[in-house]
């Protein structure tokens, strides 16, 4: 098991982190607009292979982008490197930074497999820079609703709980009028399918909640004819709440937005605790109560709600916000390395249960014989009346 | 085929020996619904007269699962090229879609399970990207105004097969044949079909390649949601997609293109039902009649309307609510 122990020294002396953004596809432009957002943070270049986002990413107000996160991480004096490039090249870009000694705040999931998450935790303790990840579950609000009546003991004793998490994955759904990215359907870029994209978060907000789990068995589907998995269910005990959890993932099902299929009841002694009642009743009329109240700070002096009236953007606001301040301070990050390698290690369990599973059933599947062609007499059964329409 | 005269439209179910209806993700099993199925809907129909070269063009526009309506269900593609191979031992026979800029046919035709869909149903059939072969350039009239199209060779000199499935397309109107082959022809810099497809195009398109017969996967409908209707419909292509709109409860005056083809027709088509297929009130009013879901992108005016407010309320604008450029 590695730690990283010893306070971590930033690069430069200003109170101001300077922060760049290694990928700025989807959710690096959250980071970058979250950055841009925090005071005592500049963001000072972004890096993406990709032409179309290194412009959004001038658009935003970034001074300089690259077409290399290397060569970014050379160029520039950083304090902190947000990493939100496909798994395959998290190692590496956390290797470049260890090396320039910038701290890294790295998009889930930290590595493709628990090996690759040792070597990258390594290079960063040789570096002496600190590692946090991007599980931003834990910092919805309806979660820490969850999470705050459970500490409280509302429900009592939580023999059971059960998480889901869908959505509709890199496919999308109608009109889908844009091309699916596609590293996040190769098992090779990505590491994994709806486990390692969504399970993982899951993974993370549960051992929050319930100190360490232990898999006991899972269950990997595909609903299409892809090479990852759009389904997965894994049966897990936490021996320390002495809690049986249920986790069903999956990147099947259509998601309209602002509706997030995202789910956790904790059946207690005396009740349930349930994040949907933790959720807006209306999104949109929170979102315009939202939005009034940082119009009205404006006047009061108070601190607006950064993101506010979309209410998922600020779970990745505050996830990045704690990484900074814990950089700031030369504390270990609140969701840090280890955090996040022990969600790999979950993951994995799932994995080869599944596949053990599977063997399983393919040793003990009786012999079926072909079954009778179906033979099924349709001659003569136009029988019915000719119907006209009239159109 | 011409559609002309008194068009007739085959209506049966595809539950098989099945007492399970609706969607079963065994190939195998929605293989044996819909083979007699298809059988008894193309029975005595000419696909190909002379043609040594037969085209199916399902809706495999893009990878949606098949149990949401949105696209053909692979089985059903096996089905109807396994019925045609058994009449046309020595044809070619292809079942083809076109990549676009969002998606290779290749990787859609993977993603839905094309391969093993054909194989399992023995049908012999290759998979075919239109976007790669060659075009016949044809020029259709409009009045006076003339159209250029261009159509893939391929669907100009063999027969041709539409197999879409009962769905709006984004414009809301029955997507049906007719847009199955305008979403393969070209004209300008994109295909005939789309939100602001030339109805003269999309007549041109079809009236040039001249399809034998549609066949139509209505096992499972998309109408705002889906439902699994369990029937298939077979025949002439404007006829089908006229019934198709009639089922969605679509406005068809207020659809250009299907009108214009319609145009000089009969005003009705006859039905006519193989086995025991719910009356089509019973149908209509069990199929929902709603749109496609909302597309992702934020309007113009919330764009504008939200970077307003966050250079009031200081705050950020996600990168999800700005405007594309």
């Amino acid at each position: 098991m590695l730690s990283l122990s010893s306070p971590f020294s930033r690069r430069t002396d200003s109170s101001t982190l300077r922060l760049g953004v290694l990928g700025v596809g989807n959710i690096g432009m959250v980071h970058l607009k979250s950055a841009r957002a925090m005071a005592d943070v500049e963001v000072v270049a972004a890096a993406d292979a990709v032409p179309e986002n290194r412009r959004r990413a001038e658009r935003a107000g970034v001074a300089r982008t690259y077409d290399d996160y290397a060569a970014l991480l050379e160029a520039e004096a950083l304090d902190v490197a947000v990493v939100a490039l496909p798994p395959v090249l998290h190692r590496e870009a956390v290797e470049r930074a260890a090396e320039a000694g910038v701290d890294v705040f790295v998009e889930k999931p930290l590595a493709r497999s628990t090996d690759e998450a040792d070597r990258l935790l390594e290079a960063a303790a040789d570096g002496a820079i600190a590692v946090g990840v991007d599980h931003t579950l834990r910092y919805q609000p309806d979660i820490v609703g969850v999470a705050e009546e459970y500490a409280d003991g509302t429900v009592g004793h939580v023999p059971y709980a059960s998480m889901t998490r869908l959505n509709d994955g890199p496919l999308g759904r109608p009109p889908a009028d844009s091309a699916p990215a596609s590293w996040p359907l190769d098992p090779e870029a990505a590491g994994g399918g709806s486990l390692l994209e969504l399970g993982i978060h899951c993974f993370d907000v549960l051992e929050h909640l319930f100190g360490e789990l232990e898999v006991r068995s899972a269950s990997l589907g595909t609903t299409l004819e892809i090479p990852v998995e759009d389904a997965a269910t894994v049966l897990l005990e936490a021996p320390e709440t002495g809690t049986t959890i249920t986790l069903h993932c999956g990147s099947y099902q259509w998601e309209e937005l602002p509706e997030v299929n995202t789910r956790l009841r904790l059946e207690g002694v005396t009740g349930t605790i349930s994040n949907e009642d933790h959720l807006p009743d209306n999104f949109y009329v929170d979102a315009a109560k939202e939005a009034l109240r940082n119009v009205a700070s404006r006047v009061t002096d108070d601190a607006p709600t950064v993101f506010g009236p979309t209410f998922y953007l600020q779970a990745h606001y505050r996830a990045l916000e704690d990484f900074c301040d814990a950089v700031r301070a030369g504390e270990s990050p609140p969701v840090d390395g280890e955090d996040g390698r022990r969600t790999l290690a979950l993951a994995e369990q799932a994995y080869e249960l599944a596949a053990e599973d599977a063997r399983k059933r393919d040793r003990e599947e009786p012999f079926e014989a072909e079954a009778d062609a179906r033979d099924s007499d349709r001659d003569g059964d136009r029988d019915q009346d000719e119907a006209e329409v009239t159109l | 085929m011409t559609v002309s005269g008194d068009p007739t439209v085959r209506v049966t179910r595809a539950d098989g020996d099945d007492a399970r209806t609706g969607w079963t993700p065994d190939l195998e099993r929605r293989l044996d619904r819909f083979r007699p199925a298809v059988a008894d809907l193309l029975e005595g129909v000419e696909i190909a007269a002379d043609a040594d070269r037969v085209t199916i063009l399902p809706d495999a526009h893009y990878p949606f699962h098949p149990s949401s309506g949105m696209v053909t269900d692979p089985a059903v593609v096996g089905a109807v090229a396994a019925t045609i191979r058994r009449e046309h031992p020595d044809a070619e026979v292809s079942v083809a879609g076109a990549s676009d800029d969002r998606i290779d046919f290749d990787r859609t035709a993977a993603y839905l399970g094309y391969r093993e869909a054909l194989e399992r149903a023995d049908a012999d059939a290759d998979l075919v990207d239109l976007a790669d072969g060659r075009r016949s350039l044809r020029t259709v009239s409009d009045g006076d105004r003339a159209v250029d199209l261009r159509i893939p060779e391929r669907l100009v000199e063999g027969g041709v097969v539409p197999v879409p499935t009962l769905r709006p397309t984004e414009a809301g109107t029955v997507a049906g044949g007719m847009r199955a082959i305008a979403r393969v022809v070209g004209s300008g810099g994109s295909t005939v079909a789309g939100p602001d497809e030339d109805p003269a195009a999309v007549v041109g398109a079809v009236r040039t390649i001249d399809p034998a017969w549609t066949v139509v996967d209505a096992a499972t409908t998309y109408g705002g949601r889906p439902h699994a209707s369990d029937v298939l419909l077979a025949g002439p292509t404007t006829a089908v997609d006229a019934l198709g709109a009639v089922l969605l409860d679509r406005d068809l005056p207020a659809d250009d293109a299907l009108s214009a083809a319609l145009e000089g027709d009969d005003a009705s088509i006859t039905v006519s039902p193989i086995g025991d297929v719910p009356d089509l009130e019973t149908l209509r009013e069990r199929m929902p009649d709603g749109e496609l879901p909302p597309a992702d992108d934020t309007h113009p005016a919330v764009s504008v309307a939200y970077r307003l407010y966050a250079a009031v309320g200081d705050d950020a604008v996600p990168p999800q609510l700005e405007a594309r450029r």
